[in-house]
């Protein structure tokens, strides 16, 4: 009995033993994973911290030359590299009117706080990004267009027909002209071609309407406009005259049509771009002061004053503008010696491989 | 063996190529219709342009179309008959490969100068408006260009072993499936799109292939 309960003693004490040893092990095992736990639960916290501390710090200022940036906490350097690349080119177009920027504040709004929008500082423009440089360097300089637009005077605005956006590639749009040149159903725009200055002013609208509407349109284009302006209330007034034009196809209503219609209503024989191209030739003529000297001149003729812009006469203003538009004339269908010999070579290479296909070797 | 192998090439291939030249010679003369009007004034200059250049599309296509068949049925006897002729043969593989080629590359002629013919009659009867220019050697330059580059691509792919084929079919369905399964993960990798832009644009093979296909233009 005595020897039965001694072993049953044993026999607890040796299983006992690894139990204890299994309960810390399991311990320490639990004890880890709390650890593990709590330092990402710290991280977490810490991050929500930061979140919520950015989200309430204030802005941070970024001033590059005439630019004001308020940007969010973090991108503080993106913003300074966006907007430096920005105001570059912003200083190409506008050259000493980028002055007239320091007086407007751009704050910048992440795309990825959108849905916690709040209301951008008053007395600011908001500018809508992703966060990174490029992105903020071509917001800015939209933005400052529409900045430096909201300078121009009523006739500048009426003739330029939009904003002026800083272009890094003018040879594109210019390309683009060269082609509404070409193109356009106008006989002023034709004429302008094949090298008439006067037609040039005609068809860039450095005529008043009322004296280039005839040349602005042919009598089949004349009479396309009519039937497009038909909603116009001037258009309406003038039932009959609308319909002589319409039906009896009388060349001669449909220009007194037009002569109704208010000037702004006409679409005119070229493009926008074409008189962005031209205000872009003329300040590249002028440098860095021309855009001032444009907005200085309000109240003299446009020609007058792209002419004062630009530091030289409008013939010769007209005849740069045209000459870089025909330096920028699109290359068609070409094969250059380049593009052949890659051509070439590539077909060359698919041939080896059919040399080397599996089946021969 | 060169003459032997052109001439059981063109048996062959003589239907593709008579209705290449037919299509060619008829591509540039279709899409200068309106410009071969006595009276295409310059009010009607945008729509021709308009309507070259949706015509100018069917260039590339019909090169695609022409190095396709001419590389297909190149090697469509030989396929059939399990390469035995050509083993039998007493020359390199390389040099039969090279002779196929050959062959149809200098087939491929009778399309190119048909569409030669073709853009310089057509240029020849339109009335090009000033401004306007026609191009007719260039863009057959160009087309012959493209022809051979197609034809070299698919002739390379048709002479592989089935094993080659599946081996870039699933390359291809396998980038489609990652692109697939990124899109439904929210990460939009667009590997597809970006494997197809090398190969297009410049320098990528296909380059030659893009771009304006324009008989008349500014």
């Amino acid at each position: 009995m005595c020897d039965r309960a001694a072993l049953l003693a044993l026999a607890a004490v040796l299983l006992a033993g690894p139990a204890r040893a299994q309960d810390r092990d399991v311990l320490r095992s639990r004890i880890a994973r709390l650890e593990r736990e709590l330092r990402s639960a710290e991280v977490a916290a810490a991050h929500a911290d930061s979140v919520a501390h950015m989200r309430d710090a204030p802005p941070d200022t970024v001033r590059v030359g005439a630019l004001r940036v308020l940007a969010p906490p973090g991108i503080g350097g993106e913003a300074r590299a966006g907007a430096a690349r920005a105001l570059a080119l912003i200083d190409t177009a506008f050259g000493t009117a980028t002055d007239a920027l320091a007086e407007r504040r751009f704050t910048l709004v992440l795309q990825a706080a959108q849905r916690e929008l709040r209301p951008v500082p008053a007395g600011t423009i908001g500018v809508l990004t992703t966060g990174s440089t490029t992105d903020i360097d071509q917001r800015l300089v939209w933005a400052a267009a529409q900045a430096m637009a909201s300078l121009n005077d009523s006739a500048l605005s009426t003739w330029l027909q939009g904003a002026l956006v800083p272009n890094r590639h003018p040879e594109r749009e210019r390309r683009g002209v060269y082609v509404a040149l070409v193109t356009a159903p106008s006989p002023a725009g034709q004429r302008c071609y094949q090298g008439d200055l006067d037609a040039c002013r005609r068809s860039l609208g450095l005529v008043p309407v009322e004296l280039a509407l005839d040349d602005w349109y042919n009598a089949a284009r004349r009479r396309s406009v009519v039937q497009e302006l038909q909603d116009l209330d001037a258009v309406r007034a003038a039932p009959r005259l609308s319909s002589a034009c319409l039906t009896a196809e009388s060349d001669a209503d449909c220009l007194a049509v037009l002569r109704r219609v208010p000037h702004s209503a006409l679409p005119p024989p070229l493009p926008a771009a074409a008189r962005f191209s031209l205000l872009r030739s003329a300040v590249e003529l002028g440098g860095r002061g021309a855009y001032t000297r444009l907005l200085s001149t309000a109240g003299r003729p446009m020609e007058t004053r792209l002419a004062a812009a630009s530091g030289v006469s409008s013939d010769s203003l007209l005849r740069t503008w045209r000459a870089a538009m025909f330096a920028a004339r699109p290359l068609p269908v070409t094969v250059g010696p380049r593009a052949g010999w890659v051509a070439l070579a590539w077909g060359v290479v698919f041939a080896f491989l059919a040399l080397r296909s599996t089946r021969w070797r | 063996m060169f003459r032997m192998m052109l001439y059981t090439q063109w048996k062959w291939s003589r239907l593709a190529v008579v209705l290449g030249a037919v299509g060619a010679f008829a591509l540039p003369v279709l899409s200068v219709g309106q410009f071969g009007a006595s009276r295409a004034s310059r009010w009607e200059v945008q729509a021709m342009l308009g309507s070259i250049q949706a015509w100018g599309v069917l260039y590339p296509v019909l090169a695609i179309v022409l190095g396709l068949s001419i590389a297909a049925l190149a090697w469509t006897y030989d396929h059939r008959g399990r390469h035995v002729y050509a083993l039998s043969l007493p020359i390199p593989r390389w040099h039969y490969v090279l002779l196929r080629f050959g062959a149809g590359a200098v087939l491929l002629a009778g399309p190119v100068i048909a569409l030669w013919a073709g853009t310089l009659a057509a240029t020849g009867a339109a009335t090009v408006p000033a401004g306007l220019h026609a191009y007719p050697t260039t863009l057959a330059l160009r087309f012959a260009l493209a022809t051979l580059l197609a034809y070299s691509l698919f002739f390379a792919a048709a002479s592989g072993t089935m094993r080659t084929a599946r081996y870039i079919l699933g390359a291809i369905g396998l980038i489609v499936a990652v692109d697939v399964l990124s899109a439904m993960a929210g990460m939009n990798l667009h590997i597809f799109e970006s494997v197809f832009l090398r190969l297009i644009v410049w320098p990528g093979p296909l380059d030659i292939l893009t771009g304006r296909w324009m008989l008349i233009d500014v």
